[in-house]
């Protein structure tokens, strides 16, 4: 799935990927150490929080926390 | 304020569930879906909790374009796994246009009594909208929309499911492949008021 912000699609896409593996081999079997996404998410989201705004949202009204 | 409660049965594992709703998207029936990003992701003890943003398609009809002048609206969902109990939480709201119809959908993800390797979703919806005048008919619209797009919502997952699980989808037993592997459950339905 695309994300808002078509030039983050591809570091999304790695995080996802890190993610997924993460979550089906490890988090489900009781393992609760997510520091190995953890970079691939940096990147990411600070790509997400710079282009949630580029995408003409002055009809959103965030409440407080809702990105962060 | 509308209210609307169904519950679904997915004939899948709850560990199939849980990893299947990160690739729910994109799907057959999710067209109107645009974009989807993960906007917060941490551990809590041992549950996951996760933002996410999406965008999608506002699906209004003619007589709603002078309340909403956007194609797109925009929605969070808040999710908590918790895998000791098994139980997931989903709780998905629109942050634009708020005023105009606010849409709050709270899932609950377990593990069928029926059936171990089933997942029971309870679904609960609160429908509201705030314009002077219209705030009854859009109310209106909203849940008969929400109705029909919670089937397209069961369906979507299902193809995605099907998609991830082919092994568990084939053992289907063959009074089950036939009909939609999923029911919603009329007789839980709304209350109005």
């Amino acid at each position: 799935m695309d994300s808002i912000g078509e030039n983050c699609n591809e570091l999304k896409k790695q995080y996802d990927s890190c993610f997924l593996n993460w979550f089906s081999g490890r988090f489900l079997k009781g393992d609760t150490n997510d520091e190995v996404c953890a970079p691939f998410f940096k990147v990411y989201q600070q790509c997400v929080k710079v282009c949630t705004y580029c995408n003409n949202l002055k009809f959103v009204h965030f409440r407080d926390g809702d990105l962060s | 304020m509308k209210y609307f409660e169904s519950t679904s049965v997915f004939h899948f594992s709850w560990d199939q569930v849980a990893q299947g709703l990160w690739k729910r998207y994109p799907n057959p029936h999710s067209k109107h879906v645009l974009s989807e990003d993960t906007v917060s992701r941490e551990i809590r003890g041992s549950k996951l909790f996760t933002k996410r943003l999406f965008t999608k398609t506002n699906g209004i009809p003619k007589w709603g374009e002078r309340f909403v002048d956007s194609r797109t609206v925009h929605i969070v969902e808040e999710s908590i796994m918790d895998p000791n109990e098994k139980i997931i939480i989903t709780y998905t709201r629109n942050i634009s246009y708020v005023r105009v119809m606010s849409i709050v959908e709270k899932v609950i993800y377990k593990v069928s009594k029926e059936n171990p390797n089933w997942t029971v979703a309870e679904r609960s919806a609160w429908i509201d909208s705030q314009v002077y005048g219209f705030g009854r008919a859009i109310q209106a619209f909203g849940l008969k929309r929400f109705r029909k797009n919670c089937q397209q919502m069961v369906e979507g997952f299902n193809h995605v499911l099907m998609t991830m699980f082919p092994l568990t989808a084939t053992s289907l037993p063959p009074t089950t492949s036939d009909e939609a592997t999923s029911q919603l459950n009329p007789a839980n339905e709304g209350k109005y008021h």
